[in-house]
């Protein structure tokens, strides 16, 4: 079986890949990483960070308090690490064999038989 | 907004009710009251899902995630089967009008489930619940007082409150796991249609619809595990999918009972051998898929 990471998990993950970030940050993080296509919602967001830290793939940090409100980040854990760094590997081979078929010199396109005979 | 937070378990509001409030007063800030408005219905599908132990976090949420793009594929299929039928029957009966929210429930299925197999989640959450109401309108209209529930309530209320409890973060779902909802969706249509216009020789219009679907979903299972390349949340969708299918098939009208069970015993027996072949297969070393 192969259960290939979802496009809002490995955006979160990769929200996350140069250092811990609140619930807020991640949300403005992943917008701009998928250039404003995926846009989570709180209660979304939510769901899958609660998700991510069950799977052990993120971890939450101390709560901090920010204006008054209690606020909590969350970090990377080195599984999560793998699991990403597996999946952009994965991407990556796809993206290569796109790369090298497309440097492909292309062949030019067959003329019909009956074109060919009035050329 | 305290109302919101509220919803979920009390237990969770104390470790996340305050970020969460932070985070939805940032989210909304410049936001206009139909934005406003999403953030809000999300926030409370978060909290229910919470209280009810179905979110992503949950096997219940993962497994009706899976569970429901298979039961709507085989509805949408069966049901755009029966179009032609609907409209022969419309034109047949004099006022062709009386039949259009039958038909619209068929149309909003057919585009819930194209919309889940191109991925596009918030359109096929639309159209489910278009579909919840053109099926209430059609029952209303066609139903006969005292009829009790018949097998396509059962299946209706199930897809559309498996839709409500499939948590957003799970989709879009794979492409594998949406290639295989469209080719049951079509397994679907084209069984439903031979057991309605098959040669009569055959036998198959015997076959109880149900069973017929439980069958498509099986098969599909089956095919699924010997590749083994769906992902394993997307077999146990499509296997939970079957017995709701069955346990529709002892809601309608007697009939033979071997139309029911023999089908399902079929299907039973092609489960059993999908699970049972894929461990009998040599395994060389070094192999990879």
């Amino acid at each position: 079986m192969t259960d290939r990471m979802q496009e809002p998990t490995m955006l979160v993950l990769t929200a996350l890949a140069d250092m811990p970030r609140h619930g807020y940050a991640i949300m403005q993080e992943v917008a701009a990483i998928s250039g404003g296509r995926v846009n989570l919602r709180t209660g979304t967001l939510y769901g899958a960070l609660d998700r991510l830290v069950r799977q052990g793939l993120i971890t939450m940090c101390a709560p901090e308090i920010v204006h008054g409100r209690t606020r909590r980040a969350y970090a990377l854990t080195p599984v999560g690490r793998d699991a990403l760094a597996a999946e952009a590997q994965r991407l990556q081979s796809t993206l290569n064999a796109v790369t090298h078929r497309l440097a492909a010199p292309a062949p030019a396109p067959a003329q019909p038989a009956a074109l060919e005979g009035l050329a | 907004m305290t109302q919101l937070i509220a919803l979920y378990p009390k237990k969770y509001r104390l470790a996340h009710g305050e970020e969460i409030s932070a985070l939805y007063a940032s989210s909304t800030e410049h936001a206009g009251p139909a934005a406003r408005f999403r953030e809000a219905v999300d926030l409370v599908a978060h909290a229910l899902r919470t209280r009810l132990g179905v979110t992503s976090a949950h096997a219940a949420g993962r497994v009706i995630a899976g569970a429901f793009p298979f039961l709507l594929a085989t509805l949408a299929g069966q049901r755009v089967a029966g179009l032609p039928d609907l409209f022969r029957a419309g034109g047949s009966a004099g006022f062709p009008g009386h039949w259009w929210p039958a038909v619209g429930v068929t149309a909003a299925l057919a585009a819930a489930a194209v919309c889940t197999v191109l991925g596009r989640w918030r359109f096929a959450r639309l159209y489910v619940a278009a579909f919840a109401v053109l099926y209430l309108l059609a029952r209303v209209q066609t139903g006969v007082p005292g009829a009790g529930v018949e097998p396509a309530d059962l299946l209706s209320a199930a897809a559309v409150l498996l839709a409500l409890g499939c948590p957003p973060d799970l989709q879009p779902l794979p492409r594998p796991t949406r290639f295989t909802i469209g080719l049951v969706a079509a397994g679907a249509a084209a069984l439903q249609a031979l057991t309605f216009h098959g040669p009569t020789h055959t036998g198959l219009w015997q076959i109880h619809p149900a069973a017929a679907m439980a069958t498509v979903l099986t098969v599909a299972m089956a095919l699924t595990a010997l590749r083994g390349r769906l992902p394993s949340t997307a077999l146990t969708g499509l296997f939970l999918a079957v017995p709701l299918w069955s346990v529709s098939a002892f809601l309608g009208p007697a009939g033979n009972a071997w139309n029911v069970y023999a089908p399902l015993t079929a299907a039973a027996a092609v489960t059993v051998a999908a699970v049972v072949l894929p461990r009998l297969r040599p395994r060389t070393t070094g192999h990879q898929r």
